[in-house]
């Protein structure tokens, strides 16, 4: 249908044409307005459908040239003409085509007395070379037509013409015999023309000397120089050009020359925003190059570079506009080598005694000419010093930070907060300095950033010690509303190294107190006070008896395990006892009881103590250490696997589901013990389950079962793997490309019931198959792994059949046979899921979960959301995600069940998925969801889950394939076995 | 010289009635119409018969401009405009001109109902004055006639302020009003555009010589104060004016009682502070980045721990957070408070901004143990705590704007003498700029530039621009003659041979010569390099001829190694470009 493939390249042009980066030749600034469409051009004919009219059909982008070549004289009908092809008939050439029409484009060019029309060709050449794929070609018969006669038009096509040359550069055609002329061109353009023609120019000669493979120093240094010079061009685009170029020749590992310096220091003060904001990143690129260099400030005293380079940032901070500042604020964060004094300097808008230096060179006194503004009447002028003191930088450069961090944009904090941790990290004293600011961000009014100032300060703790004044800054966070920061805070304090057992206490009873407050962060918290158990054991130690309430003379009433608060105070000391085993003496007997609770309940949070593990075993019968429990859970699920594996494969028909039907059953009961086991027994339960499905399958197509109910066994399988892959974490490569083998073979199958049992089947077989072959190879390449050589085999035949219907094309109803439905299940015949023999990576494998924090089950019962029926209203849901992956986020869907049985399903925005660790996903959002009219309250369930789409199902529309997306369901991370499920009461009212 | 004068009716050397008077061009305007907290006398407001001897403004005046709506900036503009007289434009933003009138009237009441002042303005003459105030907007120019032009930028400090510069002609003033360069929890910082240039800055120096540290560690100081306060049973007096920081201290108590879940009442005085809070909720476009963003889901000002506060809670035992107004103690619901609370130690007193000399709250920061208010003596037990959370510039900040602006020579008032002098120092040379620091009544002149404009033909400007051999063009030699025509009195720009030609004469051209060593002369060479600045030079076998004859390079008779130079005197800043790029040799690199 040429019509509509006509159209739908047109379209895919214009688009192309907006999307790509306006160049100086973009051509959706040609006016639209005297721009006659083709589409004038149709026609309706009798039968009422529209059809192109004849001429148009002939007539192409080269035709339209030759009659432009031929009014050579008619300025007006040249343009419109020459306009007709740029925007209808440009992007459809094909190669010849594009080489004919650069010929006649020459040959108008040549001709034509028009300065316009003249420059309207040569854009149309750019555009031309730049699409064309054979561009070699069109430049070697353009370039002969480049000489001294183009430039009778006095100079005003150089700017264009430049651009032409650059791309010829750029793309490498360049022939270097033009380079004499192209530098005349360049060279009379580069002072002497208006701002487009300079532009051209150090655009051209920028490109001419980066461009060369062996970079040429002698010419690059002569670049850099007129460079520098035309930095300071009256026009700001121009000093925007020469910027960029010098900006690309530090690139990488080459720097400018150190005499291009103080010139770069000085843009940072241009007028233009885009030269500043490159001046700032060339001085960066300048501190990092030349570091230990002296050079001269701006106050006449001799710096370091790396210094001075880091000084002349500082003052970037007070810029009027606020993307100097942001950039500013990010790359003073690049300034790892800066001297301490300078970067001490940054938290003081005060100059330091150490930034003053006397007329002897020596530093100043302690004394201080300004006030705080802290008292009143401290701000009385200090009697005049004696000696004239001078200041080693510029007051504008005092306390960038502190004036960074109190911007009023919070892009330029947010840089700012993060610059300041990165400098702080290995640098104990300034660290030390940084936490109070840091400390002081957890104020900000944007949660966003308060969030940042944790994240940045994390690093720093880690290396230095937190004392007292510096944790009251910082557990002031712990009271904050947003459960981001409270997490992101117990993080820090997890990691954090404190000073002395009194901080831990107050720590300790901080976190106490903001449990009580928070109930949700009960698992954080936890694990915040289990880590700071294990790493300040000895502090712990003279902290138990006060932490337990431990009496020295009474018996002690045993504490209930339900009480959170005790809970807390016991995850930390035993934590502790871990590592100092004298604790455990010091605690009271129920103690121990309380540790093989928890042990059990939830062994990630407890650690193992010897002490008490001792006890156990002369107190219990039970003598098997752990580790031969161990032994023994690992081996009771690789003989499952195995017998599993062993019934698939070799086992006769009659057998099997009596086989399977048996492990089945042992893995069901796996399932009710603990969740090491739970967990994988439950992956093989899937797994086995999808075996049993597929022999089911295939024993099915043989002995002629009902299509329908074999279609409903396939989409059961289909399901199942789907729920594999998508549940489970850690789950072996081998055992993902079997299934993948497996989906393959299930949908080959459909295929062939397909063509043998629906009309039009045949037709439209191969483009399926030929799909399906394509998504198993992208799938093994992704999991870099070969499939088995049934499966090599089985691709190579259908690749076989498929080309030879390629070949037979059309009549493909004369030969039947090429691709048959029984020819396939013929090649299927002893197919089994080629799953390898040992599985040693079962026991690692883990739940993807969801725990639902909010709504909160018990609250949720009590709570109605009401609103206006017909309208959306939202439902706050804020939950963690265990073990999912970039690609699992992607998909993650929140299913909303109706009463009604509609379904809908909501996608969270991907702002709202924040990373925690690399296995901890939180996600915070607020679910729509709309109903008509109730009478009363009802319930709607939100599950979350994994919605896929293909590669897996194909099902039977009218007499189509389509495929079908399904939801998985996530289980929930407290109770393994069970799908995550939340109700909401909600009552849609009738509106007023 | 055309000469820019300004008088400081107040506000000279002093805080408090600012009232600034300049002329320029013929032209005369009044920056701000202020009262004076510290006198309740005459002196409360300017002398305006300064202006006219007695009479009526009108003719005398062009227009009154009001900077934001603290009544030390307006205080006196009702007197001015109803009782002295005068009927022209008064310029101020929208939100002030909403909460200006409020103010007043509050100001009025105050000085009428309570100290029983009968000659004072009425409520009618508030409305009056207001009739006669033109709003404008952030950034717009507004034409006050053919010649007068203002323009508002965004000032900080509180709704509303803005900073005004005024153009007439060539000569333009840009005036601070007050104004903060630190970003506040509600407002921006003060924003203008770059380089203005104007030929005066006048700017208030409130706190010349501080350099405040942190904003974020004043916060922190002053909610741990608080809290702490609090916690031991204590109440907190909180003295602030209706409007400005009362807004800001609010946001940050609230945000903190919200953080942190505190129980404790927080009350506001009631009437003019909950009517002012509306204002604010209503121009939210004057706020910063985050009350903008977030208002659709809630409003900031929309106060959620802050109560109205009853005079009978000022007897409860529990402890409690009260703004109270005024911000010195000076009277009202402040001082009232004040004498209860003050004997008890638990309690504290936070003055979080700056007092006039006299008040009782400047005594109190002073540290005074017994102050005598209304003839009684009270001792002073409680707390005192001073925390600068005024939302001026401080000594930084006002350099900054200096920068900023690039202004040609600086004023300074709204500020102490004493500091104003030490700042002046300080700015005199770190930017090399003429600061005047005029009292009330004295006037200071500036000398500014008379410009007239004349159309040049386009053949000379190009051939002026291409004098200048730097690509910036910024010191392009003009050479042409001025002719004015006898009639008309209108000027003409002619170049000088055009002249020469009217008068009959010859021109005589000036070159110089100059003979430079070389180590080859190659003119091809030589020529390849010259062609950049100059693309049509000629190429002689014995030189070359450029910039059409305006210089010349050639031999040297029997040297082999030197080039004669010969330049039309036009040309004279070209020669060390020239001598350079012909002597220069390649490159050396170093490899490093």
């Amino acid at each position: 249908m040429p019509k509509d493939l006509k159209f739908t390249r047109k379209r895919e042009r214009s688009e192309e044409i907006t999307s790509s980066d306006s160049s100086l030749f973009d051509f959706k600034n040609e006016g639209p307005s005297t721009y006659q469409p083709p589409l004038k051009q149709f026609k309706v004919s009798a039968s009422g459908k529209v059809h192109f009219h004849k001429k148009l059909v002939e007539k192409d982008g080269v035709q339209v040239l030759r009659d432009a070549v031929k009014f050579s004289n008619d300025k007006q009908k040249i343009k419109l003409l020459l306009r007709e092809f740029t925007t209808d008939y440009l992007n459809l050439l094909n190669d010849s085509g594009q080489e004919e029409s650069v010929e006649l484009i020459l040959k108008l060019l040549n001709t034509t007395k028009f300065v316009e029309i003249a420059e309207i060709c040569i854009r149309s050449l750019y555009s031309i070379i730049e699409r064309s794929g054979i561009k070699d070609v069109l430049w070697r018969k353009l370039s002969p037509g480049f000489d001294e006669n183009l430039f009778h038009f006095q100079g005003a096509l150089d700017s264009n013409l430049l651009a032409l040359f650059e791309l010829a550069v750029a793309k490498k055609i360049f022939d270097p015999a033009q380079t004499n002329l192209a530098l005349q061109v360049s060279e009379k353009n580069l002072r002497n023309s208006g701002p487009s023609g300079r532009i051209a120019a150090i655009r051209f000669l920028i490109r001419l000397t980066l461009n060369e493979n062996i970079p040429n120093l002698e010419k690059l240094s002569e670049l850099e120089q007129e460079l520098r010079v035309m930095c300071d061009d009256r026009d700001p685009r121009v000093r925007t050009a020469a910027i960029e170029g010098l900006e690309l020749m530090c690139d990488g590992k080459s720097c400018l020359s150190i005499e291009s310096y103080q010139r770069i220091t000085e843009l940072c003060s241009n007028s233009d925003i885009n030269v500043r904001l490159i001046a700032l990143r060339i001085i960066l690129k300048f501190a990092q190059h030349y570091p230990e260099h002296r050079v001269e400030s701006v106050k006449k005293f001799t710096l370091r570079l790396h210094d001075d380079a880091f000084t002349v940032v500082c003052q970037a901070m007070n810029d009027l506009d606020t993307q100097v500042r942001a950039e500013a604020a990010r790359i003073l964060g690049c300034f790892t080598q800066v001297s301490e004094p300078f970067l001490l300097q940054t938290l003081d808008k005060k100059l330091t005694p150490k930034m003053k230096v006397l007329n002897d060179g020596s530093t100043a006194a302690q004394t201080d000419e300004w006030s705080t503004g802290k008292k009143l009447g401290e701000d009385v002028p200090m009697e005049r010093e004696e000696e004239e003191v001078q200041s080693l930088i510029p007051i504008q450069a005092c306390g960038a930070f502190v004036t960074a961090l109190e911007d009023e944009f919070m892009a330029v904090r947010e840089a700012a907060v993060y610059s300041l941790g990165k400098l702080a990290v290995n640098r104990p004293t300034f660290a030390n300095a940084t936490i109070d600011h840091l400390a002081d961000m957890f104020n900000d009014e944007i949660a966003q950033i308060r969030l940042d100032a944790i994240h940045a300060l994390t690093p720093l703790v880690i290396h230095g010690v937190l004392g007292q004044e510096q944790l009251n800054t910082i557990l002031t966070g712990l009271d904050d509303a947003a459960s981001d920061n409270r997490m992101a805070l117990h993080e820090l304090l997890s990691r954090s190294h404190l000073a002395d057992a009194a901080c831990v206490k107050q720590c300790v009873q901080i976190l106490l107190r903001t449990l009580g407050r928070f109930p949700t962060d009960r698992e954080s918290t936890y694990r915040c006070l289990a880590s700071i158990g294990l790493k300040h054991a000895h502090l712990v130690q003279t902290l138990a008896v006060e932490l337990l309430g431990v009496t020295p003379v009474f018996d002690m009433q045993e504490q209930s395990i339900e009480d959170e608060i005790y809970l807390a105070k016991l995850v930390l000391v035993l934590n502790a006892a871990s590592k100092q085993p004298v604790i455990c003496s010091l605690t009271p007997p129920y103690v121990k009881k309380h540790y093989r609770f928890l042990r059990c309940a939830s062994p990630h949070l407890i650690p193992k103590i010897k002490e008490y593990e001792q006890s156990i075993i002369s107190e219990s019968s039970v003598g098997a250490s752990s580790s031969m429990i161990d032994l023994k859970v690992q081996s009771l699920l690789d003989n499952a696997y195995k017998r599993m594996v062993e019934a698939h494969i070799s086992a006769g028909i009659s057998e099997k589901s009596a086989l399977f039907k048996l492990i089945l059953r042992d893995l069901e009961a796996y399932q009710t013990i603990e969740e090491e086991i739970a967990v994988p027994a439950r992956f093989l339960h899937d797994l086995c389950n999808v075996m049993n499905l597929f022999d089911i399958v295939n024993t099915g197509i043989r002995s002629g079962d009902e299509i329908t109910t074999i279609f409903n066994i396939i989409q059961q399988a289909h399901r199942k793997i789907g729920w594999i892959e998508s549940q489970y974490h850690g789950v072996d490569k081998k055992i993902l490309a079997a299934l993948r083998e497996c989906t393959l073979f299930l949908n080959l199958i459909q295929v062939a019931i397909l063509i043998d049992h629906i009309p039009n089947g045949q037709k439209q077989a191969p483009k399926f198959v030929q799909e399906e072959i394509l998504a198993v190879e992208n799938r093994f390449k992704k999991l870099d792994s070969k499939p088995s050589d049934f499966t090599t085999k089985l691709i190579h035949w259908l690749n076989e059949k498929l080309s030879e219907t390629v070949q037979n094309g059309s009549n493909l109803e004369e030969k039947k046979d090429f691709l048959s439905g029984h020819g396939i299940i013929a090649q299927l015949t002893g197919a089994y899921i080629p799953a390898p023999e040992t599985l040693p990576s079962l026991r690692k494998i883990s739940m993807k979960s969801v725990q639902v924090i909010d709504p909160n089950k018990d609250v949720q019962a009590e709570k109605i959301v009401k609103f206006v029926s017909g309208l959306p209203t939202g439902v706050e849901l804020n939950c963690m995600l265990h073990n999912l992956t970039a690609e699992d986020l992607e998909k993650f869907r929140i299913k909303i069940e109706y009463p009604d049985e509609t379904i809908a399903y909501y996608r969270p925005r991907s702002t709202e998925f924040i990373t925690l660790s690399n296995r901890l996903v939180r996600v915070q959002t607020t679910v729509l969801i709309s109903a008509q009219l109730w009478a009363e309250a009802s319930e709607i369930q939100l599950c979350c889950g994994v919605l896929l789409s293909s590669p897996q199902g194909i099902s039977i529309g009218a007499n189509e394939y389509t495929k079908e997306n399904f939801f998985v369901p996530l289980p929930d991370a407290d109770e393994p076995t069970q799908f995550n499920k939340i109700s909401v009461k909600i009552h849609p009212v009738n509106r007023m | 010289m055309p000469k820019l004068r300004v008088v400081p009716l107040g506000a000279g050397q002093d805080v408090g009635r600012s009232c600034i008077l300049i002329s320029m061009g013929g032209k005369n305007i009044m920056l701000d119409c202020g009262m004076h907290m510290g006198y309740s006398d005459d002196r409360r407001f300017p002398d305006f018969s300064y202006i006219s001897g007695g009479g009526p403004l009108n003719g005398f005046l062009d227009c009154v401009i009001i900077s934001h709506f603290h009544l030390d900036h307006c205080g006196a503009l009702p007197h001015m405009s109803e009782i002295v007289g005068y009927d022209g434009p008064i310029y101020m933003t929208y939100p002030t001109k909403a909460i200006v009138p409020v103010l007043l009237e509050d100001y009025r009441k105050v000085q009428t109902e309570f100290r029983g002042d009968t000659n004072f303005f009425t409520s009618q003459h508030i409305k009056q004055c207001m009739k006669k105030v033109i709003a404008v907007n952030l950034q717009e120019i507004v034409h006050v006639d053919n010649e007068l032009t203002i323009q508002a930028f965004y000032a900080g400090h509180v709704l509303g302020a803005a900073m005004f510069l005024v153009t007439n002609g060539s000569e333009s003033v840009l005036y601070t009003g007050d104004f903060n360069m630190t970003p506040d929890r509600h407002l921006g910082a003060a924003h203008v555009y770059p380089g203005l240039k104007p030929n005066l800055l006048i700017t208030e120096t409130t706190y010349a010589t501080t350099i405040r540290d942190s904003k974020r560690a004043r916060e922190r100081d002053f909610l741990k104060k608080v809290h702490e306060t609090v916690l031991d049973g204590g109440k907190v007096l909180i003295p602030v004016f209706a409007l400005g920081r009362a807004q800001e201290l609010c946001i940050l108590l609230e945000s903190y009682w919200e953080r942190l879940d505190l129980k404790y009442p927080i009350y506001f005085s009631p009437g003019l502070a909950e009517k002012a809070t509306k204002y604010y909720r209503l121009f939210i476009n004057w706020t910063n980045e985050k009350i903008k963003k977030t208002f659709v889901e809630r409003n900031m000002f929309d106060f959620k721990h802050i109560k109205p506060f009853d005079m009978t809670f000022a007897d409860s035992k529990s402890p409690m957070v009260l703004f109270s107004t005024p911000g010195m103690l000076h009277g009202g619901q402040s001082l009232r408070v004040f004498k209860k609370w003050c004997t008890d130690p638990k309690n504290m007193i936070i003055m979080p901004g700056y007092c006039v000399a006299g008040t009782v709250g400047a005594k109190v920061i002073n540290g005074m143990k017994k102050i005598e208010i209304d003839q009684r003596i009270y001792e002073i037990n409680l707390r005192v705590e001073y925390m600068s959370f005024s939302a001026h510039a401080d000594a930084k900040g006002i350099m900054q704007l200096i920068k900023d602006v690039e202004p040609k020579n600086v004023m300074f008032v709204h500020g102490e003498d004493q500091k104003m002098e030490f700042l002046k120092q300080k700015v005199e040379k770190e930017s090399n700029l003429k600061v005047y620091k005029p009292a009330n009544g004295e006037t200071i002149s500036i000398d500014t530039e008379p410009e007239i404009f004349v159309d040049i033909p386009e053949n000379l400007l190009s051939k002026s621009i291409s004098l200048d051999p730097t690509p910036s063009k910024r010191f392009c030699p003009f050479q042409a003659c001025v002719v004015m025509e006898k009639q008309s009195k209108k000027f003409e720009i002619i170049s000088a041979e055009e002249a020469a030609q009217h008068m009959g004469v010859q021109l005589h051209s000036v070159t110089f010569s100059e003979i430079i060593d070389v180590e080859e002369i190659n003119w091809t060479k030589i020529a390849k390099k010259l062609r950049k600045y100059d693309p049509e030079l000629q190429m002689k076998t014995d030189g070359i001829d450029l910039f059409n004859s305006e210089i010349l390079l050639t031999n040297v008779d029997g040297e082999s190694r030197q080039i004669e130079i010969i330049w039309d005197e036009s040309r004279e800043s070209w020669l060390s470009l020239l001598t350079e790029e012909i002597t220069r040799k390649p490159v050396k690199v170093l490899n490093i």
